[in-house]
């Protein structure tokens, strides 16, 4: 058992030599695989929201000098639980005129987006619900099919509000994903290579935000801002604008839909962080320092998924952390900063992260 | 280069921002949330508290210190209190039969109290006083149990906690503590 | 980052434009307000106030109730500056009876309206934070105006419509901790006050979007008839307590908040020093105040007002409020005229934000500071 928690890949294993053993035929075991892969995703997938939500609420209240949710269950642990059996029990209003179809399928778009990035990350060796050698490009196309969604929900809506919410939504999140792109391109380079497997273990001698020099740090700035703007996420909200739009491109949405919506906004965010961490922090590699062998020893207490997740809630307290402090960019200053600032800075680094690997001037090489 | 320094300036604004918030976040001390019906036992609330007006009970012989002399009727705005008042054919003084007060209207302006020269009228702490049934924002001060008025200080000191609404009054869901 | 500024050119001629309603229930409003918003894009062509959702006939009110009594009433029309309108309407009563206000009351009378001054302030740093998308703000703008509305509490019974003054004075006199709990509070506010600087002032994005947003010239607001911080931001040195001082103003050494830009970072900027000068206006009043007094003149029981016709004004939060007052012997007015601040600082509204943006409304309504109910009375 203890055994499982430091190589769960020992626990897979494990399992798919029961399942092995009650199926027999390869294809049924890995048809049954692939399904307790969806089904344990989709269950993690509630989890996190939920969580999540949670802890924006107490951080967000904590900030602000007061407690967050404190009624349902002990400190309001049971909040998103209410809140989730609430909406599920909400009514749907769908406005007369709204296109019926795309009204519909705008939450799912959005739902599927971020569900299906979920399976890229790596949370520990060899745990990975989908095993891809282009993982990290599949996931940015897929992140990118959210868009769709945002525009679909502002256009079906049929209103003004929602239209504007869902058009500032398409200039700023396809602009961002240019920013967030060549920063993670900048790792890419000194990894060399795209499958997230193989960039965690290319960083086993050191994560890549301090062992590429200066390069690796403004990337991972770069990319925290561009991937904070692709969440929608204050500074970057005035897709919500909650004090203009009231709620932009979901206005119209009540119940179910809304909670697709709200749920893959917080699934998003947990995965910016998770490709965040896995690129630029090492992902599940504990801190190393090379010779000292028991100081390594005392970090590798630490199952590598704690530390994978660790390293995933610090960064998500930092994106919170945004949230809660800082006041919102009209979207022409936003589009400004990004295509006059963002990208620009973001090409040099690549242009600097190409000269240091060919001259091979980066750590522990 | 003007754009570095405007740049690092403005970084450093918005991480002095972040401090400023991380600073009350780190610190749960410092939360200022009050966990209302929890702490009903100790929520104090100034004397001067503007609630619902009471009828104030003279503490020697235990009968209501309003001769009805209607000064109270005239100065209220908009017409939350009405008298009813008999001669006591003893005495032959007017005497205070019933005094219907008018909750939904009133606005808690306190110019009642202001204009009452016998003290008999105060302004309770109560601020409970949510009803099912509008009816029973009406209430007469001056009945049997009326809501509020014990026998007890005049206004301008803590007062003991009322008793439960009963008589006229359909019971009240808790018993609304006066201030301690 | 760039420099604010309006679209330069008319869009294209094949821009269709479109309106959109931002109708009376909206975030960012602050109240009742229906403006219908003509749009070509993100770019907003012109605007149209819609009044009356809060109409409650305060001045047709005001014929059916005394003189006292209506001043329960004057706490509802801009309830964040319920003390200085409550003192408004007593100054023209008084001024109509000729009756003289005892000294104490009238230092109490001046502690009372700044404190509220620095509250309606407080409320309105939160909610600007708040419409700029900062979320914190408000919380801390709140949490300071819970110690002025713990300090009127005791002392008036009540947190937001106080009707603590009279003719002739105040109700009674403050309790005996007032002097204590209003020191302790400036010594609290003054470093908050820097606090308030680290959070929205000193932050980049703040000062983008405010920066020659929405600039309102000295011409523009003249004939408008802005009066109050908006007027003051651009550049004209107006001030009810300085050009027509009322009460103990005169006795009160404190500088008048004056910016030239006329943008919504210069009104913002204003709003902060006034609260600045009015904790030096509190330290003095405390000071100066007689220790016992006299809190309330002595008026005959039924207050007729004599015939003619009276006018108070003094300094809001907002701006200039006045009070016409005709009086014809009956202890009720005939008629009540308020001059009310923010109808005439929002008839500016639309003409500035012609060429602005969507957000850039947002932000010129939210430094204009407008209250509904003040408004539409």
């Amino acid at each position: 058992m203890g055994n499982w928690i430091y190589h769960p890949d020992k626990f897979v294993a494990a399992l798919t030599e029961w399942l092995q053993q009650i199926l027999g035929h390869p294809l049924a075991v890995e048809l049954a695989k692939m399904a307790i892969g969806a089904a344990a995703l989709a269950g993690f997938v509630s989890v996190l929201a939920m969580a999540l939500i949670y802890v924006e609420r107490k951080v967000a209240g904590h900030m602000q000098q007061r407690l967050g949710p404190m009624r349902v269950g002990p400190h309001g642990i049971l909040q998103t639980v209410a809140d989730s059996l609430k909406l599920l029990a909400k009514e749907e209003i769908t406005p007369a005129d709204a296109d019926q179809f795309i009204y519909n399928l705008a939450p799912l778009v959005c739902f599927v987006a971020s569900f299906v990035s979920l399976s890229f990350i790596p949370f520990a060796p060899r745990i990975q619900a989908v095993n891809f050698n282009v993982g990290l490009l599949f996931l940015l196309g897929v992140s990118a099919v959210g868009v769709l969604g945002v525009l679909a929900a502002g256009w079906s809506s049929n209103n003004k509000w929602s239209l504007l919410g869902a058009m500032r939504a398409g200039a700023q999140i396809l602009s961002y994903e240019l920013s967030a792109t060549l920063a993670l391109l900048s790792v890419v380079l000194f990894a060399g290579s795209v499958d997230f497997a193989q960039i965690v273990e290319s960083q086993r001698a050191g994560w890549w935000i301090w062992r590429a020099p200066v390069v690796g740090l403004v990337a991972f700035v770069i990319y925290t801002i561009s991937s904070t703007a692709e969440c929608n996420r204050t500074p970057f909200d005035i897709v919500e604008g909650e004090s203009e739009l009231t709620a932009g491109f979901h206005t119209e949405y009540s119940a179910m839909k809304f909670a697709m919506f709200f749920l893959s906004e917080f699934v998003n965010i947990f995965i910016v962080c998770a490709v965040s961490a896995t690129v630029f922090l090492g992902g599940w590699m504990p801190f190393h320092v090379g010779g000292f062998a028991g100081l390594n020893r005392c970090f590798d207490l630490l199952p590598p998924w704690a530390w994978f997740f660790g390293k995933v809630s610090a960064l998500v307290f930092v994106v919170m952390w945004f949230r809660w402090t800082f006041p919102r960019l009209r979207v022409d200053q936003l589009m400004h900063f990004e295509w006059k600032y963002l990208m620009p800075l973001a090409l040099t680094n690549l242009a600097a992260g190409a000269v240091l690997v060919t001259a091979g001037l980066y750590l522990f090489r | 280069m003007n754009i570095f320094r405007k740049t690092i300036h403005g970084i450093k604004g918005l991480l002095s921002g972040m401090r400023l918030t991380f600073h009350y976040f780190s610190r749960p001390g410092l939360v200022i949330t009050q966990q209302y019906p929890e702490n009903r036992e100790t929520l104090e609330l100034p004397p001067r508290s503007r609630g619902r007006i009471e009828l104030v009970k003279d503490p020697q012989t235990g009968h209501f210190l309003c001769t009805a002399c209607g000064l109270c009727l005239k100065a209220c705005p908009n017409n939350s209190i009405a008298l009813e008042k008999t001669r006591d054919p003893a005495t032959k003084k007017m005497r205070l039969v019933k005094y219907e007060y008018r909750f939904d209207r009133c606005t808690l302006c306190g110019f009642c109290v202001d204009a009452c020269r016998f003290e008999a009228l105060r302004m309770g702490a109560h601020f409970e006083n949510a009803v099912y049934d509008r009816n029973e924002l009406t209430q007469d001060l001056a009945g049997d149990s009326p809501p509020g008025a014990a026998p007890g200080p005049a206004a301008g000191q803590s007062q003991p906690p009322a008793p439960p609404a009963t008589g006229d009054q359909p019971a009240a869901p808790e018993p609304p503590k006066g201030p301690p | 980052m760039t420099q604010s500024q309006p679209d330069p050119a008319p869009p294209a001629p094949d821009y269709e434009d479109y309106f959109i309603n931002m109708g009376p229930q909206h975030p960012s409003t602050h109240g009742v307000l229906r403006l219908i918003v003509k749009l070509a894009g993100e770019t907003v062509l012109g605007i149209t106030p819609h009044l009356g959702f809060v109409h409650r006939g305060i001045e047709k009110m005001a014929e059916a109730q005394t003189a006292v009594q209506f001043t329960h009433l004057t706490d509802r029309l801009d309830y964040l500056s319920a003390h200085i309108n409550n003192w408004a309407w007593v100054m023209a009563v008084e001024q109509a009876l000729g009756v003289e206000v005892p000294e104490r009351a009238e230092y109490i009378r001046i502690l009372m309206a700044e404190l509220t001054r620095i509250a309606s302030h407080q409320l309105w740093w939160g909610v600007f934070g708040m419409d700029m998308g900062a979320f914190t703000p408000f919380l801390y703008g709140f949490r300071d105006r819970e110690k002025i509305n713990d300090i009127f509490e005791k002392t008036c019974g009540a947190r937001l419509t106080m009707n603590y003054m009279r003719v002739g004075g105040v109700v009674q006199d403050v309790e005996k901790d007032f002097v204590s709990d209003t020191r302790a509070f400036v010594a609290y506010f003054r470093p908050i006050l820097d606090e308030y600087d680290t959070l929205l002032s000193g932050n980049i994005i703040i000062q983008e979007r405010t920066k020659g947003v929405g600039i309102l010239s000295a011409a523009q607001a003249k004939s408008y008839g802005c009066t109050g911080p908006a007027l003051r931001a651009s550049g004209v040195n107006y001030d009810v307590r300085k050009n027509h001082p009322y009460g103990l103003y005169p006795r009160m050494d404190f500088q008048t908040a004056v910016a030239t830009e006329g943008d919504s970072w210069a009104r913002y900027q204003v709003r902060l020093e006034e609260m600045r000068q009015s904790l030096r206006i509190i330290e003095q009043a405390l000071d100066q105040m007689p220790p016992a007094g006299p809190v309330r003149a002595k008026v005959p029981s039924v207050i007729r007002i004599p015939p003619g016709r009276y006018l108070s004004r003094a300094e809001a939060a907002r701006g200039e409020i006045a009070f016409f007052l005709v009086g014809d012997g009956k202890p009720t007015p005939y008629r009540v005229k308020i001059r009310s601040p923010g109808f005439s600082n929002l008839a500016a509204i639309p003409e500035i934000v012609k060429g602005w943006r969507v957000a850039d409304m947002v932000t010129v309504l939210s430094t204009f500071d407008v209250v509904m109910p003040d408004i539409d009375r």
